[in-house]
């Protein structure tokens, strides 16, 4: 068989004349484990892969508009949530984990924070009308000094979600060796390593298909929130460094990127403010990769399993709060979404934070949109750090 | 089966060591979460009994042989299904397997006859979406 070379137009052409085949990275694994990588490059074009978890580092960058008189607003709240406002002047921008000024956060331990900028993010893209309040120091051109206005989506000039740092390539199995429950922002986790908790869609999961960023690049079209998203930067601690195995897959957290995209186009569904126990605030983001299969290697690549991947498990309790970089053991994505893995003579229960289920839907939406909306494929215009 | 129950006693009864005769004579275990003696020392105890449906209702026929008045407690969990993420952080605190990650796909279910009423996941719940109702 000679070698299988596609390039992304050829793919594109595919997909614009209905002729390409679609595959969930799920159907994928089967597929390259039946007929191997290089039959499966040759039937394939499009993997389609998934993520829903939360994702601490996302917000919304918003424009409201001018009124008269105007306002260059220094100081700014949404439903009593502060947002950023050292930009221009009715330029801010909410961030996920910004609990609401009057949350009494930890002061009763563990506390509940029903409420932030997440959350606000999902009344927005929800439908709901928002409270806008503004304070400034007034200039002669912005006379204005306080400023209030309850806005929908639709009454916003401009509302995107920006989000840092989506995706994250593979995460920590966090468990507590300590004496007591501890609350996390991976979850609840009961003393003497009695369960542990994890946060990765393992085999659905975009950068995990793509180990190397061959095809997820800045310029990268995504599904993002139900709506179409963007890759516009590696993400904060993005770090292609991280040790890998031998199938080139990391095994500790590695990879992540920087999305955007349009807040109107999106759905509730895939948008949820998320509250932890004793920890604080975060968004839910659905968000979905398409990848391109170019060539055996991609297939090889998409073809991942869960039991392929490993992660490490670390202390929550000591090891993780205080760097120390210890790790307890290794445990691959099979064992844990299997509810159960054998650790230190025990049984520890795990918990997934990520979910899987939801994961699914996006890929199989995702190729959905690919098969019927005709949604093709952006070709990176920069390269992650660390592509091979 | 395993059901959370309140009990009450009367100065009389509450001095008898009743709730050890529920696994000494039958083969239920319990597990005391709430005790308290009231000013006029009658008392009351939350407690979760477990066992075969069989020796259940035995246990509770003893309870009212010895006077003691049995309620069940009246509160059962409800989830908005539409909002749930299926995160499945709830999973982790629950005492019973009522919330569970279910088949191939893992879908977070609930099963209403395996909850204790515990509340546990009503707060660690990242979307809300789970409330204790009173019957
Ligand atoms: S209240 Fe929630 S955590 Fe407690 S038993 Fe019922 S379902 Fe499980
Ligand atoms: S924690 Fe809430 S949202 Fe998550 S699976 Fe449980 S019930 Fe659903």
């Amino acid at each position: 068989m000679a070698e299988v070379r596609k390039s992304f137009e050829e793919i594109n052409e595919k997909i614009r004349s209905g002729k390409a085949v679609v595959l969930t990275a799920d159907e994928m694994s089967e597929l390259v484990e039946e007929k191997g990588p290089k039959a499966a490059a040759k039937e394939v074009d499009v993997v389609t892969t998934g993520t829903f978890g939360m994702m601490c580092s996302s917000g919304a960058m918003i424009n409201f508009g001018h009124a008269t008189p105007k306002i260059k607003a220094s100081h700014v709240w949404l439903n009593d949530v502060p947002a950023y406002a050292g930009f221009a002047a009715v330029d801010i921008y909410i961030g996920a984990t910004e609990p609401r000024e009057d949350d009494p956060l930890n002061r009763v331990h563990p506390g509940r924070f029903p409420y932030g900028g997440g959350h606000v993010i999902e009344d927005l893209v929800a439908g709901k009308e928002v409270n806008l309040r503004a304070t400034a120091y007034g200039t002669d051109c912005y006379p204005s000094k306080k400023f209030e206005r309850d806005f929908a989506l639709q009454d916003l000039p401009y509302a995107v979600l920006l989000n840092p740092r989506n995706a994250y390539q593979n995460y920590n199995c966090a468990v507590n060796m300590g004496e007591k429950t501890i609350y996390t922002y991976l979850g609840v986790l009961k003393p003497d390593g009695a369960n542990g908790n994890y946060c990765s869609a393992g085999q659905l999961s975009p950068l995990l298909n793509d180990p190397y960023y061959r095809t997820i690049g800045v310029g990268t079209k995504i599904f993002l929130g139900g709506g179409q998203g963007a890759v516009i930067w590696h993400g904060t601690q993005h770090n292609p460094a991280a040790e890998r195995g031998e199938n080139g897959v990391t095994r500790a957290p590695a990879g992540t990127i920087a999305v955007m995209g349009d807040l109107k186009t999106m759905e509730h569904r895939y948008i949820r403010g998320a509250s932890m126990l004793g920890y604080g605030l975060s968004l839910f983001v659905g968000l979905g990769i398409p990848i391109p299969i170019l060539d055996e290697e991609m297939a090889r690549f998409t073809g991942i399993r869960d039991r392929d991947i490993f992660t490490k498990i670390v202390d929550y309790s000591v090891d993780y709060p205080q760097g120390t970089g210890k790790v307890l053991g290794e445990v691959n994505y099979e064992q844990l979404r299997s509810g159960k893995f054998k650790f230190n003579g025990r049984e520890v229960d795990t918990t997934p934070l990520s979910s899987y289920s939801m994961a699914l839907e996006i890929a199989r939406e995702l190729k959905r949109w690919i098969e019927e909306e005709k949604f093709t494929l952006g070709v990176p215009q920069i390269q992650l750090p660390g592509t091979r | 089966m395993e059901k959370t129950i309140i009990l009450k006693f009367t100065k009389q009864t509450w001095r008898k060591p009743i709730i050890y005769g529920l696994s000494k004579n039958f083969d239920l275990v319990f597990n005391i979460l709430e005790a308290k003696v009231l000013p006029r020392q009658e008392a009351y105890a939350i407690m979760s009994l477990e066992g075969p449906d069989e020796e259940y209702y035995k246990g509770i026929e003893y309870l009212k042989e010895c006077n003691v008045i049995v309620e069940e407690v009246p509160e059962q969990i409800q989830r908005d299904e539409d909002s749930c993420t299926h995160c499945g952080t709830c999973t982790a605190v629950c005492p019973t397997d009522a919330l569970f990650v279910d088949g191939d796909e893992k879908w977070v279910r609930l099963d209403t006859e395996k909850c204790v009423a515990c509340g546990n996941c009503v707060q660690v719940c990242t979307v809300q979406c789970i409330s204790l109702f009173v019957i």
